[in-house]
């Protein structure tokens, strides 16, 4: 199996990835301010183990400070200044915000992980570009190399989110997962009626086959298990979004729960939109001038860092491990 | 243009650097279950119970609809609690949490006195029971309050 990591933006600007990528968490984000506003002033969401929330004021007002500081990051981001400290900045108001929104509702909002998720890539990318690069790696001749290594950073994140997924159902409930009953309860206690007539009969069709209902958690498996695949090339990228989006169609139409998130953003990062509106190519002159940061080789600084997550992600008392 | 050998360098070292931070995402996020940005993606990882559970309207028809497709409710008693169902069998299984609350929240701001262009209601903790054979699964009523309804303007 080869590690080349072929995306339809090569030879292309990324432009379009960094502001799209920023615009979609910055929509995500506006979302999830509104909930939390709204959720801070109902009785109904008081937090039950309260956390972040004894540092800091449950207001309505917080939230929307708080979303701003998300977007001060984002703009930045989205035109390309201090890209690093700027993804930093806003990946850590999002995280608070996301926290938040945790205590107040119960569960943390997965739709809210997914942009999360692909601009930590984004960043994590970033950083690997001036590990390499050195200061190079920041300037405007260095943007086609340090954005082709953030486009695969956050490819990378939301792929491992997809495998991550299928592997907590296996961890959990092993490939009993599998069984007649797994969606039909989901379907029946999130959305049982619907109010156009095929859809309640699409509905009907699943609850009333527990060999149809075992065929799509098998799928389910499946689809996100195989996600690993969106990193093997552009043309598996695009089939497998595809795959993505059927999954998350069916979803929307069984319950009811829209993840237009990492639809839209795999859309974005997977279809060939350079080639169908024939965007001009454009040249890479810091590869041209020092061609030996193509090396395809993990710098030490990066391994060092790597593992350093790792190990606090499973050292650190923090994180929310119900389903 | 970038020529071929270059272009082709830059792709394996962005392949490294997927596989890599992928990795390392994965690994990360199975440590910490969920805090952002890493999460595990473990929502209804669990295996399901044999029983699924939810509230509904229940018309004097015996039709049943969704609590949003009506905009008013009188009811006894007068602020229905949707999760206290204590008394029905088999108790709370088969919902998912956020279901009931988010209803409760869309009752308690529909409560009212207005009794204009109301119809008899029940709203009910409907509980079906998951077999594994082909049909509509079984299931069973347990009354929460008995209402006035007024059912939504399309």
């Amino acid at each position: 199996m080869s590690l080349v990591y072929r995306s339809p933006y090569d030879g292309h600007s990324r432009t379009p990835l960094r502001v799209g990528l920023a615009v979609i968490a910055g929509v995500v984000f506006l979302d999830a301010a509104f909930e939390v506003a709204s959720m801070a002033k109902d009785p109904h969401f008081a937090p039950r183990a309260p956390g972040l929330l004894r540092f800091l004021p449950n207001t309505p007002a917080l939230a929307w400070v708080l979303f701003g500081l998300v977007a001060v990051g984002l703009i930045f981001l989205a035109f390309d200044r201090f890209v690093i400290t700027a993804g930093a900045w806003a990946i850590g108001w999002m995280a608070v915000l996301s926290q938040w929104r945790t205590e107040l509702f119960g569960t943390p909002s997965r739709n809210c992980f997914f942009p999360g998720a692909m601009l930590f890539g984004w960043v994590l990318g970033l950083v690997w570009a001036r590990v390499v690069a050195g200061r190079d790696a920041l300037t405007p001749e260095g943007r086609p190399l340090r954005e082709s290594l953030a486009e695969a950073g956050a490819m990378a994140c939301i792929a491992a989110g997809y495998v991550g997924s299928a592997l907590s159902k296996l961890f959990v409930s092993g490939f009993g997962w599998v069984n007649p009953s797994q969606i039909r309860w989901l379907v029946l206690s999130q959305e049982p009626l619907a109010s156009f007539p095929w859809l309640l009969a699409y509905r009907r069709a699943l609850i009333e086959s527990p060999d149809l209902a075992r065929l799509s958690a098998f799928a389910t498996l499946v689809i996100e298990g195989g996600s690993f695949v969106l990193l093997f090339g552009a043309r598996w990228r695009l089939a497998w979004t595809a795959a993505i989006w059927v999954l998350h169609l069916h979803i929307l139409l069984l319950c009811t729960m829209p993840y237009l998130e990492p639809m839209s953003l795999l859309l974005l990062f997977a279809v060939p939109w350079p080639r169908l509106f024939r965007r001009p190519r454009i040249e890479d002159p810091l590869l041209a001038r020092r061609p030996e940061l193509g090396q395809p080789t993990m710098p030490d600084v990066i391994w060092i860092l790597l593992c350093v997550m790792i190990v606090l992600a499973w050292i650190a008392p923090v994180g929310f491990r119900a389903g | 243009m970038s020529s071929g050998p270059y272009r082709d360098e830059r792709r394996a070292r962005a392949g490294v650097a997927a596989w890599a931070i992928a990795i390392a995402y994965l690994l990360a996020a199975r440590g910490v279950g969920n805090f952002f940005p890493l999460s595990a993606f473990g929502m209804y990882a669990g295996r399901s119970p044999d029983v699924a559970s939810r509230v509904l309207v229940v018309g004097a028809s015996g039709e049943a609809a969704e609590i949003t497709a009506f905009d008013g409710f009188s009811c006894a008693p007068s602020w229905p609690k949707l999760d206290e169902v204590r008394h029905c069998a088999p108790g709370d299984q088969g919902h998912v949490e956020y279901v009931p609350r988010d209803l409760q929240v869309y009752l308690d701001a529909h409560v009212t006195s207005d009794a204009a262009g109301m119809e008899d209601a029940h709203i009910v903790w409907r509980t079906w029971t998951l077999e594994d054979r082909p049909g509509p699964p079984a299931s069973q009523d347990c009354e929460l309050a008995s209402c006035r309804v007024r059912r939504r303007a399309p």
